[in-house]
């Protein structure tokens, strides 16, 4: 049977690939996020990112190095149709 | 799904639970009971079906977390929409719900294959790189193959988009958004709260306990909607904010269109979000957040499951585990990795006096299972035997994260901070961020029962109101606020 601890839900990341790439030197957030994509699913990082970095506290970074990822609206999904409206008085 | 049966109960008449009216949903072929008011989420719960998708690489089985629009673990199609966050949408009747990214199907999904082909990591980055034409037809492959939905039927439409302009706007309606709102009113601010949520009152939806005087959570949510309404609060609900734009706006997402709302000062209340506990198997379905299994119990009434283990032993495990049983769900355990128990002793011995063991130094060592939980397995933290705990359902408690992301795109200085419980903005006593325009409150500072978040959202909605409307009386409330 498959015995994964998942860190990311959206991106199916597991803890054990995580633990890999800190080894590797991918020793901070965004690196890890650029790697492995997670924190760039649904949830937007809501569900790893702390997780994420009790895994780097763990391989001894010290928290006051850990940065969370760079937060961009949209937050949350949208359909692109909702921002192709006109404001008022606005002209095509 | 091998058997399909209501989990709900009913023992005071139709309208249980403010239900609402019985609808139909169709879902794969099934016609499934639900009512007007359930989220979509829920009735699938009610009828059984645990598994909403299917995740994106390995096709492992995903279901609710959180029951709060936090987690995107209950993500189906909807009516030809992709991906919608079912706990989000009421069910209507005739509503088409479909589980995405399996075949045949989520219940039974044959691409899960490829969790036991890859048991421990699938290093995609590393895999057929070369030849060059081997890794063309691989990365063709990759989106048959892996999750993420298909297109929606039909195009959206593209509604104005409004404009709107208010002097406090207070970003999420918990205990602490709903304070921070009614003090900002009372102090002579025109104030906006909005949420996300269909209804007002966060976490406290879900609360089973007497707080403040009142029943339980919803009756105090009722008295707070009574005092918003009287200090003439506007309230928006289901509208999403989707974050701070470069031009200062925040912009919203609510019945597909969007609202850009320049507030003169914002309060930010988005609150914390319920976080998956880590070890193996932890995102089989039926591995709820506390909170989530309290607002499916308490808000929903609907049964979670038929044997329910409860990591932590806080005041909120402890009353699940208290009314659990009347609703006839078993409760085989409660476990913490404390040694001691975080909520009411004398409760706890008596939850303990009618056999329901209570593991102190227990850490939850994996989840058994392939497509349902069927048990945890907890381990002793200074050795011993381990003690498998067959159950259907587990309440994860743990402390949730606070949330960050519009602090930060607002210009607030977002640290972690290992007392809040993650990444949070620094902020003064009011709540006042990097940027003196933006406030943070109630469990952005760090979890917290009820009523302290409450008395966070009052000294951020007071601080906001006074900057606008300087006034003496409110520059004392506020002081004595902050100084307990």
């Amino acid at each position: 049977m498959p015995r994964k601890t998942i860190v990311c839900r959206c991106e199916d990341v597991t803890a054990d690939e995580i633990r890999a790439s800190i080894a590797h030197g991918l020793r901070d957030i965004e690196s890890l996020k650029r790697f492995h994509a997670l924190g760039t699913g649904p949830c937007q990082g809501k569900m790893c990112l702390v997780n994420l970095a009790r895994l780097l506290l763990e391989a001894g970074i010290p928290a006051a190095e850990i940065k969370p990822i760079v937060s961009r609206p949209p937050g949350a999904w949208t359909p692109l149709a909702a921002f192709a409206g006109r404001k008022a008085g606005e002209r095509s | 799904m091998s058997r399909i049966h209501d989990r709900r109960i009913y023992h005071q008449g139709a309208n249980d639970f403010g239900r609402g009216e019985p609808v139909r949903l169709r879902f794969e072929g099934y016609r499934l009971r639900a009512y007007a008011n359930e989220p979509v989420a829920v009735a699938l719960l009610a009828n059984g079906v645990r598994t909403a998708s299917r995740s994106l690489k390995f096709h492992r089985p995903r279901g609710v977390l959180c029951l709060g629009g936090r987690c995107f673990s209950c993500l189906a199609r909807v009516d030809g929409v992709p991906n919608v966050r079912t706990c989000r949408v009421a069910c209507r009747d005739g509503m088409t719900v479909r589980r995405e990214s399996a075949v045949p199907q989520a219940g039974c999904d044959v691409l899960r294959a490829f969790d036991f082909a890859f048991p421990k990591s699938l290093e995609y980055h590393e895999m057929f790189t070369r030849p060059a034409p081997v890794n063309k037809m691989l990365q063709r492959a990759v989106r048959v193959f892996s999750g993420g939905g298909d297109l929606p039927d039909r195009a959206a439409p593209a509604p104005a988009i409004r404009e709107k302009a208010v002097e406090v706007a207070v970003i999420g309606g918990g205990p602490a958004g709903m304070a921070a709102a009614l003090t900002a009113a009372a102090a002579g601010a025109r104030t906006l709260l909005v949420d996300d949520a269909p209804e007002l009152g966060g976490h406290l939806v879900g609360w089973p306990e007497p707080l403040d005087g009142f029943a339980d959570g919803p009756a105090w949510i009722q008295a707070q909607l009574a005092a918003l309404d009287k200090a003439g609060v506007e309230v928006a609900l289901g509208a999403e904010c989707l974050g701070r734009y470069r031009e200062g706006f925040w912009a919203f997402y609510a019945d597909g269109a969007l609202t850009l709302l320049t507030p003169r000062r914002t309060v930010l209340a988005t609150g914390a979000y319920d976080q998956p506990p880590l070890f193996p198997n932890n995102d089989l379905p039926g591995i709820f957040s506390t909170r989530g299994v309290s607002k499916l119990v308490h808000r929903w009434g609907v049964r979670p499951g038929d044997a329910c283990l409860i990591l932590g032993v806080d005041d909120l495990a402890l009353s699940l585990a208290e009314r659990l049983p009347e609703m006839g769900v078993r409760v085989v355990g409660l476990a913490t990795e404390a040694r001691q128990v975080a909520g009411d002793p004398d409760r706890a011995e008596k939850i303990r006096g009618r056999g329901v063991p209570i593991f102190l130094g227990y850490r939850a060592a994996r989840a058994r299972g392939a497509l349902r939980l069927k048990g945890l397995r907890l381990e002793p933290l200074d050795g011993g035997e381990p003690v498998d705990a067959p159950c259907d359902v587990v309440a994860a408690g743990g402390p949730p994260a606070p949330s960050w992301e519009l602090a930060a795109q607002a210009g607030g200085n977002v640290i972690y901070d290992a007392a809040r419980g993650g990444f949070a903005a620094t902020c003064d006593k009011t709540g006042r961020t990097a940027n003196s325009d933006v406030f943070v409150t109630g469990e952005m500072l760090g979890a917290a029962p009820a009523l302290t978040a409450a008395a966070r959202g009052r000294a951020a909605g007071l601080a906001a109101a006074l900057d606008l409307h300087p006034d003496e009386t409110v520059a004392a409330e506020l002081r004595r606020t902050t100084e307990n």
